[in-house]
């Protein structure tokens, strides 16, 4: 009962993200199977709203290609879309990087930079002689909005196993240390994070 | 699992859980007091911080608009629309470089003027350096006369840099607010789990120390069983130091002393039975031995015929009689001695002072043998006994000694030793030969009356020993080597203070009062 009472008091607030189905264009261009399609709704007018702050909005986008039925993702990519606005110029610079390398790219409109903040355009995924033909396939992303920067977690887990300040040991830090393992776990890492899955797909 | 063990168990959960679920409370307590400090600290900084952020941002908005304003003014200098009008160059290259050079337009960097043309026709620049690192510029077109003006302002960088800077401590501090909340919930659970592992431990230290507890009781019990049941052969096993370990050797010694006390009573009823059966066989024997020698000695004096083979037989059969009847009458003498043993009157004796009387008053049996020696005890330790029959005791051991080497015909390399020593509360008197030993089934039966291995033994003098010896409160073993010698090993009480020696003068009565009743002398 003690044990029922402690796991209703510690029980997360923080509903689960939930998986939102979309229809995704799977193309063979050049051998590569990309991957088009976007997911515009899930951002929000906050986040729209915050685009012209003048601060960095990050989204950093996991995409992971599976074969219906299998463990493992086939492959894993990821791309990084940094957005700010320059109020000195008065229009948006969008960072893209992903395995290409890194470029810019400059927009007037918000509507543009959302489009690009949201959507995947020709993504590269992998060689279609890879594919199995005739298999089911789906691909499943995670996109997070103003993922938690490594610098401030690193520092969290400094206090955790330093809450005084001191040197590292002892009891207090062995605590902070045991704590600092569900850091990583259990916290929440980004502003927002959206997991996405698409429609099944083969290789005729 | 039993309701014993439950209760341990319980009590050490309890133990356990009242402190963590205080602690549950507690730190509970902390971290919600901990979180509104936080928040309304993170409220006073986060307003300032958004303030800040708008404040740069107008200030943003203000300085480009001040550029844009003065490349409108710029652009309607009357003096540029006029040298522009009339095509005069080089007065648009001198009033381009008053206007650089002049104070009126901040961050003013560089001018031109592109004619109708397209090309430009005047150009100037401040002198002034803008490296990229350190200044932002803006570049401004308006449309002057038929032609244009490209003004480029120049405003410091570090607003910019600072306004990031602000943008980074606002994230920053936007994730930490987020990671406290959730580190709350995070201790919250890290609590948890400690509290699951210690009810597990205490669960499982419970459940071992109730079950070793109620295993070493279950053996004890069963152990009572069986003594209840008559076995009192059970021992139980000690184990460790604690207080169970302490009754379970009380237990066990608490058995020894039951066994060793019906083995006491047992032998004591059995040489009490036997003592009677003596004592009737001696009357029965005694009676007409005297009758039937004064018979034979009259037919033997009587017979005067001269029927020489007649007068032979009566001679045989006369001393066959005579012979015969001594012989009953030892028998008959030592079963009434048995029959008659006196009862024990204890008292503190010196052990050395009854060794040395002993030899004093037996020299005879010490000389039939090669020695017979004894070793003084030092301290002086005293035993509760009743000396007369305790000298009784080591004689009959010495006899036997000798007895048994004369027998063998090595009476004389026999070596009889007396020793004695204190050990604990009792005192062990040992008498040790070299003589020719016994086989072990000899030895398991030497103290069972009229048991004999001599050929003029009756039986009896080992019996009368064990009885002396367990009416006083002692005990007696032996052990022995064939060829090479037997130790005959007597425990006695010690006695040290007055106190003592009536506490085990008690222990004696009631001993005696409770042992069969023997026929006194």
């Amino acid at each position: 009962m003690i044990c029922g009472l402690l796991l209703a008091a510690v029980t997360p607030a923080r509903a689960q993200t939930s998986v939102v189905a979309k229809r995704f264009s799977f193309e063979d261009r050049g051998g590569v199977l990309t991957i088009s399609g976007g997911f515009r709704e899930l951002f929000d007018k906050h986040l729209q709203k915050r685009l012209r702050s003048g601060f960095a909005t990050t989204v950093v986008m996991r995409v992971y290609l599976y074969q219906q039925g299998g463990g493992k993702p086939i492959v894993v990519r990821a791309r990084t879309l940094r957005a700010v606005y320059d109020l000195w110029e008065q229009r948006f610079v969008v960072r893209f990087e992903d395995r290409r390398g890194r470029r810019h790219r400059k927009f007037l409109r918000d509507g543009a930079v959302i489009d690009r903040l949201t959507s995947l355009w020709r993504f590269p995924l992998m060689r279609m002689a890879k594919i199995a033909r005739a298999r089911n396939y789906f691909v499943a992303a995670i996109v997070e909005v103003n993922p938690m920067s490594r610098e401030v977690l690193a520092e969290v887990r400094r206090w955790l196993r330093r809450p005084s300040g001191g040197h590292e040991g002892g009891s207090e830090s062995f605590f902070g240390s045991f704590v600092s393992i569900f850091v990583n776990n259990k916290v929440r890492r980004s502003e927002r994070t959206w997991k996405i899955r698409s429609q099944l797909f083969y290789k005729p | 699992m039993s309701r014993f063990e439950i209760k341990i168990v319980a009590t050490l959960l309890g133990i356990a859980v009242i402190p963590l679920v205080a602690s549950v409370i507690l730190v509970g307590q902390v971290i919600r007091v901990s979180n509104s400090v936080a928040a309304g600290q993170t409220q006073r900084l986060s307003v300032p911080l958004s303030h800040a952020a708008d404040a740069y941002r107008a200030l943003f908005v203000a300085r480009r608009r001040v550029f844009l304003v003065s490349a409108k003014l710029l652009a309607r200098d009357a003096a540029l629309l006029s040298a522009l009008g009339s095509s005069d160059r080089e007065g648009l290259s001198r009033r381009v470089a008053e206007l650089v050079r002049s104070r009126g337009f901040a961050g003013l960097g560089r001018l031109a003027i592109r004619g109708p043309d397209g090309k430009v026709w005047a150009s100037a620049q401040n002198g002034k350096q803008y490296p990229a690192a350190r200044f932002r510029d803006l570049e401004v077109n308006e449309p002057l006369g038929g032609g244009h003006l490209d003004a480029t302002f120049y405003t410091p960088r570090a607003p910019f840099l600072n306004f990031r800077a602000l943008g980074r401590a606002q994230r920053a501090a936007n994730e930490i607010t987020t990671l406290r909340d959730e580190l709350s919930s995070i201790y919250r659970w890290v609590f948890l789990i400690m509290f699951g592992a210690v009810l597990l431990v205490a669960t499982g230290v419970g459940i071992f120390v109730a079950r070793r507890t109620t295993r070493q009781v279950a053996v004890l019990s069963g152990a009572v069983q069986e003594v209840a049941e008559g076995d009192l052969r059970t021992q139980v096993e000690v184990k460790g130091r604690d207080e169970l370990a302490d009754l379970a050797r009380a237990f066990n010694e608490m058995v020894g002393q039951l066994r060793e006390n019906r083995e006491r009573i047992g032998y004591l009823e059995k040489i009490g039975a036997w003592q009677e059966i003596a004592r009737r066989l001696a009357h029965e024997i005694k009676n007409p031995l005297t009758p039937i020698q004064l018979a034979m000695q009259q037919v033997h004096r009587k017979y005067e015929g001269d029927d020489p083979r007649f007068r032979k037989m009566l001679d045989d059969a006369h001393a066959i009689i005579t012979e015969e009847v001594e012989g009953l009458r030892r028998l008959v003498q030592a079963f009434s001695s048995f029959a008659r043993l006196p009862n024990v009157q204890p008292e503190p004796v010196d052990i050395n002072a009854l060794l040395e009387d002993f030899f004093k008053s037996h020299v005879e049996v010490t000389q039939r043998c090669k020695e017979v020696r004894w070793r003084e005890v030092e301290p002086v330790v005293q035993v509760m006994v009743d000396r007369m029959l305790m000298k009784h005791v080591i004689y009959n051991l010495v006899e036997n000694a000798v007895q048994a080497a004369e027998d063998a015909g090595t009476s004389e390399a026999l070596e009889v030793e007396i020793s004695a020593k204190r050990d604990g509360q009792r005192v062990t008197l040992q008498v040790r030969d070299n003589g020719p030993g016994m086989p072990d089934d000899v030895r398991k039966r030497i103290f069972n009356p009229y048991y004999t291995t001599k050929e003029r033994g009756t039986g009896l003098g080992l019996a009368i020993v064990k009885k002396i010896v367990l009416e006083h409160g002692g005990s007696i073993g032996v052990d022995s080597v064939v060829g090479e010698g037997s130790t005959f090993t007597i425990r006695l009480l010690a006695v040290d203070t007055e106190l003592e020696a009536a506490t085990v003068r008690t222990t004696i009565s009631r001993l005696l009062r409770d042992a069969p009743k023997a026929e006194p002398r």
